[in-house]
């Protein structure tokens, strides 16, 4: 889907990053002015920081955000002294950050604006709602650094991934571990009947799903790899984990012929080799709630002074990630 | 002959002192004098001096003298340059974020924790990935300190728990939910390549997935942390070199109050 059809059709939209530098703050910007073009509310919002001249850990050069008049925008305090657009203040929050308290202002003078919001997902998601309260027609998440959280389907209902060149020298490198961040957000939900078994359920805690489902009265797998293990009999077809999935545990069950539930995509971290290796052994990961992963952007360009040939990377990334579109908002535009 | 030895005329030097636009100091004010080291992969040699010598004119020095040059073997040599570096910056523009808590002594926040919260404060700590490095995480929580600063071990309503050196982040996440952790100190000392960055981003994301991020105060800690860095990556405060038990506890304490949690 293309950046146009995203902005009609989308009322909460995240941006999340392979890496630092990799076009974020670009794609931002391009949705700001389609959003203007189709005369939009746009509100913006960010769980780092955005819009700042130069970066805070490599000190490179960065895009700036630019606002129009009437623009919502979430941040704290201290940004607002960096921006040359103009500004009322609508609502102070009871949200802190590093950079002040969270405020909700409207741009009353184009320029250019610092983003600094809540570092919260349920803070995001409420200063989401305050905006389009007040008018605003869609929300424009900003992301930080390597962050994927602000995807998660209860934050946004559309998210674009964005990678580029400061992933690694070798664009094969990039371009499987852009693949691998994919396949992890765009995990199948679950069959219908598994998946009312664990919301009658209502369990905070690990569950074991066969023919009856047990509640194991354990919060988190973290730590508790062994436990689990312990738990599981050849009735056990599916483990439904609550909070986050890792590689410890896939390597523990892994030739166990169970899979694996887990609420959305943002909540593993396990990396590609363990997870190859668990496919391998016929296992599988479904999710709950499937994240809406929309497009690839893409930066051929990294600060560090070298960059891959755009259309060479173009090609190369649809090839490994079709059916899921992908652009370069810079070198081809957005795809109309 | 005597008076060629020592030069008898009156010398003016540059004395203004402009905070617009401060220069390196070598003995007299705005003389720009810096000193550089650093390795080239070149053998030993007459070119690589003058390889030397044209990379600090790229960095902005004028006149650079190679003062000393080593063989370090196999093709690499070594070198140390001086000269006057261009640039300046304005002082007067810097604006660096610190964190904003009123530090309190060792007493007074137990004090305030007896007052405010009513019960001990638990508090996970660890230097997290592949940094090895101690010192940092041992500084702020070890009962015995560090300068003369006691450690958040000594303070009375304090629990804290130091997972060591080279924890992994689902490890330190795992003692926070056990130990229902209030608050989570992350340390990162020395790391190459930036790797301390996808690392403590990936703390806060298994924070986040796991539910407890609302009710945890993160901290970073470490001599390349700064507050700025901090927000950036999702935590909620970042102590830099020269930060003590003190403020590290103070900053948890009046936050856990700030966000009512109890």
């Amino acid at each position: 889907m293309n950046l146009y059809c995203a902005v009609d059709l989308y009322k909460k939209i995240s941006i999340l990053g392979m890496s630092k530098n990799s076009g974020k703050t670009v794609v931002l910007n391009e949705l700001i002015n389609i959003s203007k073009e189709k005369s939009k509310k746009v509100c913006l919002t960010s769980i780092g920081v955005d819009g700042e001249g130069r970066d805070v850990v490599y000190k490179t050069k960065k895009p700036k955000i630019y606002a129009y008049e009437g623009t919502l925008l979430a941040t704290s305090m201290e940004a607002l002294k960096s921006f040359s657009a103009k500004y009322e203040i609508i609502d102070i929050l009871p949200f802190s950050t590093c950079l002040g308290r969270i405020v909700i202002v409207k741009i009353i003078r184009d320029g250019y604006v610092l983003l600094a919001g809540p570092d919260s997902n349920r803070e995001i998601s409420q200063v989401s709602d305050m905006m389009l309260a007040l008018g605003g027609d869609i929300v424009l998440i900003d992301g930080a650094l390597n962050r994927k959280t602000q995807g998660s389907p209860s934050i946004t209902d559309a998210c674009i991934l964005s990678t580029g060149a400061s992933l690694s020298r070798d664009m094969n490198i990039t371009i499987k571990k852009t693949k691998h961040t994919v396949d992890m957000l765009s995990l199948n939900v679950v069959e219908k009947d598994v998946l009312d078994k664990i919301n009658e359920q209502n369990s905070k805690n690990v569950l074991l799903i066969g023919d009856n489902t047990i509640d194991l009265d354990i919060k988190t797998s973290l730590g508790n790899e062994d436990e689990i293990l312990n738990r599981i009999d050849e009735n056990t077809k599916y483990i439904y984990i609550p909070g986050s999935l890792t590689g410890t545990l896939l390597n523990k069950i892994k030739g166990l012929k169970v899979d694996i539930i887990v609420k959305d995509g943002t909540k593993i971290f396990v990396n590609k080799e363990d997870y190859d290796s668990f496919r391998g052994r016929g296992g599988n990961i479904y999710v709950l709630e499937k994240i809406n992963l929309i497009c690839v952007t893409q930066n051929p360009t990294s600060p560090f002074g070298y960059y891959y040939n755009p259309n060479v990377f173009l090609q190369n990334l649809r090839r490994a990630l079709y059916p899921l579109d992908v652009y370069d908002v810079l070198y081809e535009g957005v795809g109309v | 002959m005597s008076s060629g030895l020592y030069s008898m005329e009156k010398k003016e030097f540059d004395k203004t002192f402009d905070k617009t636009r401060v220069k390196a100091y070598g003995d007299t004010m705005n003389d720009g004098k810096v000193q550089l080291s650093f390795t080239l992969p070149l053998p030993y040699s007459e070119e690589a001096k003058e390889a030397a010598r044209q990379l600090a004119i790229k960095m902005g020095i004028e006149e650079p003298n190679v003062t000393y040059m080593m063989d370090l073997g196999v093709g690499y040599t070594f070198f140390v340059v001086y000269g006057s570096c261009i640039h300046s910056v304005d002082a007067t523009k810097i604006v660096v974020p610190k964190v904003e808590t009123n530090t309190m002594s060792m007493d007074e926040v137990d004090e305030y924790i007896r007052k405010n919260i009513g019960r001990k404060v638990v508090v996970v700590g660890a230097c997290t990935g592949t940094d090895a490095h101690t010192v940092g995480i041992d500084a702020i929580m070890n009962m015995k300190g560090y300068a003369g600063h006691y450690g958040l071990e000594r303070y009375q309503m304090i629990e804290a728990y130091n997972l060591g050196s080279q924890v992994p982040n689902e490890v330190l996440v795992a003692k926070a939910i056990e130990v229902n952790a209030d608050a989570i100190l992350v340390s990162q000392v020395v790391t190459q390549k930036n790797v301390h960055i996808p690392n403590m981003t990936e703390l806060v994301e298994i924070v986040e997935a796991e539910g407890i991020r609302d009710r945890v105060v993160l901290v970073a800690g470490g001599p390349r942390i700064s507050h700025e860095l901090a927000k950036e990556l999702g935590y909620d405060a970042g102590f830099g070199a020269g930060s003590f038990a003190e403020d590290v506890a103070s900053f948890i304490v009046q936050e856990m109050v700030s966000r009512g949690i109890k």
